[in-house]
């Protein structure tokens, strides 16, 4: 770098006396200039056009402040340049680190709503069955609620604006235990009463605990959904590009002072922006395109399947709830019908879930005619037996399937959106890093020629 | 270009993209369903007769099980093979879901088995399908049910709707409290929440004979003790044979012993044009009175919180 090319003092020499030329005739005012020659003539362009060079590049100062002072300046540019790219790579670091958190906080909130409906399906059947409940449906029921619990805990930590809506969804899941716990304690004494806080709780849950993990979901899709977008790559390009210009620009004009084409310091520092400019912008862009992958992939895939799960274990308690009603159970049967729709809709093209819901809906048909025919106690059998082939069999395969694709999706939407998080960070330091090394080459650049007046 | 004009052009942006990340705001937090408010309007005055209680007289020969008479209602019910029976499976001691059978017994269900034991020789030939008190005229009127056996009083009003039987029970609406209460009759209702099932003539009573209460309304009696033992309300009005059901479910409730303050006529319900249904399900009442059933019946279910009581009520006959 110190080589500066083929340098000459010379040409600076041959530039510097002309200003001081220029200078003292001004000052003096009565050295009279010979007349010109046609040769002279002919030159008068070029130095005009090497005048006007130095009046922009160097205002009114002599050579060697004014590399000083575009020496700082160019320096400057480096520093904003870098902290500019910098930032909207931590931007976009932040978002998706962010986008990540948020994915994780939808999907808690999603396996509470499933895990609450499903122990209110496990409940209502386990009612249906008359008698001591079955002690494995009583664990999977607390087994249930204390998941609810746990990821309330979690996601209280996790998200401190869900705080108030996580406290009025725990006061509300503690309300639902204890309604259930008197159904249950009720229903042990052989009172009647305990049917009517089994279906009150059920009720509540429809209604008021419902529309509180609606509100959950809602915000934290907002929030997710934001990591999806705002990785502006194009952003990232126009800084490293104007700075790439201004060096250029700058190289040009000192070209055309000390007649060398190129300053290796300077090109030097313009490679590096150029490189690191590049490497940014393809960061950002790829962000930006698997963000778009991510919404329509593994995003809608959690998304869909977790409604559909939600909803399907709505529909296999208001099988049960209808049964409760004995007979009187329409309204439970167009609620599970609205169910069942919700599930076709939310797995549409999943063909492994929707071959397996296809078998339990089989199974809730034959459990509607036995009912409909009149024949209670048989409608209560196949909605209750658990073997292999019954409905109940077939939808906790619907169920597990469901709750594994969910995991999965939700698995992968986390680990790749935390990958393009370290990524940016990566190329974030890398800028920093190359600050540094710009920094120093627009320093040498300008310094030799400096040097060439010491 | 000076170079003088060059650090504010990144400067600002700079500064513009470092301000981002700021916190969420907070999840709205919905406010709850609100409780639909029962409907509590002052009824209408109510029909007034003096014949609330008489029927049609039984047939002089009660046809044998399984032998309905041809174009009988009987008949139609007989060849679909089941009765279909509208009844309560939340009031304890008349019609209820047994938790551990999961089987609705009580004193309306033993009667709804002997009428289908009539048609069909057999008591199980039956389905009972689990209705409100606000669905027992409806459901009658569209023929989805073939009769009512749910502590459904016989009134003047209900008789220009449907139709019947004889009176199979005699019952009054009392009120049920909390030990230790300061309500000691219908005059200490007032300002009071007073629960009563939505659609019942007992919630038409309580807002004709206590005005100054507040009534609450629930879908049925059982959703009424839910709310009693919430404290949501102070008590419960209802036929005696209900609360006593009520009161055998909660050891701090009890039902007022002073008379009843209304005179609640039990029938079978049956449609409004199947005359024969009523005359023959009379006819059942009464093999019921002559072979004990019915007082076994009592026996086992009303007599341990009701007392001797005063039997089968007498028939009265002569509608045509």
């Amino acid at each position: 770098m110190s080589s500066s090319g083929s340098w000459s003092p010379g040409a600076a020499q041959a530039a510097a006396p002309q200003t001081q030329q220029g200078a003292g005739s001004s000052a003096q005012g009565t050295v009279l200039a010979p007349p010109p020659t046609g040769e002279a003539l002919a030159a008068r362009p070029r130095q005009a056009e090497q005048s006007g060079t130095r009046r922009a590049l160097l205002g009114s100062s002599d050579i060697p402040s004014a590399l000083v002072r575009w020496q700082i300046v160019l320096t400057a540019a480096v520093i904003v340049w870098s902290l500019l790219t910098a930032a909207l790579l931590g931007n976009s670091f932040d978002k998706t680190r962010a986008g990540a958190a948020n994915t994780d906080q939808l999907t808690r909130i999603h396996a509470m709503e499933s895990s609450l409906f499903q122990a209110d399906a496990i409940a209502t059947n386990a009612f249906l069955v008359g008698g001591l409940e079955p002690a494995e449906q009583r664990m999977n029921y607390d087994a249930a609620l204390d998941q609810v619990s746990r990821l309330i805990v979690i996601s209280a930590e996790a998200q401190p604006a869900d705080r108030a809506a996580l406290a009025e969804l725990n006061r509300q899941v503690l309300t639902y235990a204890e309604q259930m716990q008197q159904a249950r304690a009720n229903n042990r004494q052989g009172l009647p009463v305990g049917a009517q806080y089994l279906r009150e709780a059920s009720d509540d849950l429809r209604s008021d605990t419902l529309g509180v993990l609606t509100a959950l979901v809602s915000a934290n899709e907002q929030r997710a959904t934001a990591a999806f977008s705002g990785h502006y790559w194009f952003l990232a390009l126009l800084p490293g590009i104007a700075l790439v210009l201004l060096l250029g620009w700058f190289n040009q004009r000192l070209a055309a002072i000390f007649r060398r084409r190129i300053n290796v310091g300077i090109a030097i520092a313009a490679a590096i922006v150029a490189a690191l400019t590049a490497a940014a912008g393809v960061v950002l862009a790829s962000l930006a395109s698997s963000a778009d992958e991510l919404r329509s992939g593994d995003y809608e895939t959690a998304s869909a399947i977790s409604a559909a799960r939600t909803a399907a274990n709505d529909a296999k308690a208001n099988e049960s709830l209808r049964l409760i009603a004995r007979g009187s159970g329409a309204e439970f049967e167009e609620q599970w019908e609205a169910a069942a729709a919700t599930v076709s809709e939310n797995i549409d093209g999943r063909s492994d879930l929707i071959s397996r819901w296809r078998e339990y809906a089989d199974g809730h048909e034959q459990i509607v005619a036995a009912d409909e025919a009149g024949d209670w106690d048989e409608a209560v059998r196949l909605a209750t037996a658990r073997d292999a082939g019954t409905a109940t069999a077939h939808f906790i395969d619907f169920d597990s399937e469901a709750e594994a694709q969910i995991g999965m999706a939700s698995k992968s939407l986390s680990t790749t959106l935390r990958l393009g998080s370290w990524q940016t960070a990566g190329v974030a330091l890398a800028t920093l890093l190359a600050m540094v090394a710009a920094v120093a080459a627009v320093s040498r650049g300008i310094t030799v020629r400096r040097r060439e007046f010491g | 270009m000076s170079p003088r004009r060059i650090p504010p052009l990144f400067g600002g942006l700079a500064l513009a993209l470092t301000l981002s990340g700021c916190g969420y705001a907070p999840t709205e937090v919905p406010e709850p369903v609100p409780t639909p408010t029962p409907t509590v309007a002052a009824p209408a005055a109510p029909p007034t007769c003096d014949d609330a209680t008489t029927s049609y007289a039984p047939p002089a020969t009660m046809p044998s099980p399984g032998a309905m008479p041809e174009g009988s209602t009987m008949r139609e019910i007989q060849d679909r093979g089941r009765l279909i029976v509208g009844v309560s499976a939340d009031s304890y001691l008349l019609g209820s879901r047994n938790p551990q059978s999961g089987q609705i017994e009580g004193f309306d269900i033993d009667i709804a088995h002997a009428v289908a034991e009539a048609i069909f020789g057999d008591p199980e030939q039956i389905q009972l399908r689990v209705i409100t008190a606000g669905d027992r005229i409806p459901l009658l009127e569209s023929g989805e049910i073939d009769i009512v056996v749910r502590n459904m009083t016989m009134t003047c009003g209900r008789w220009e709707q449907i139709g019947f039987s004889e009176e199979y029970y005699r019952s009054g609406q009392k009120i049920l409290v909390r030990q230790g209460s300061d309500i000691t009759g219908l005059d200490g209702l007032a300002g009071h929440r007073v629960c009563a099932a939505d659609g019942t003539s007992s919630m038409d009573n309580l807002i004709r004979l206590a005005p100054e209460a507040e009534p609450v309304g629930a879908r049925n009696h059982t959703g009424c003790l839910v709310l009693f033992q919430r404290g949501d309300v102070d008590a419960i009005t209802g036929d005696d044979t209900v609360l006593a059901g009520l009161a055998a479910q909660d050891p701090y409730a009890v039902v007022l012993e002073e008379a009843a303050f209304s005179a609640e006529p039990y029938g079978v319900g049956v449609p409004k044009d199947d005359t024969d249904l009523a005359a023959f399900i009379n006819g059942v009442l009464e093999q019921m009175r002559d072979d004990g059933r019915w007082q076994q019946s009592y026996d086992r279910w009303l007599a341990p919180y009701l007392g001797e009581g005063s039997g089968q009520p007498t028939p009265v006959y002569g509608r045509s």
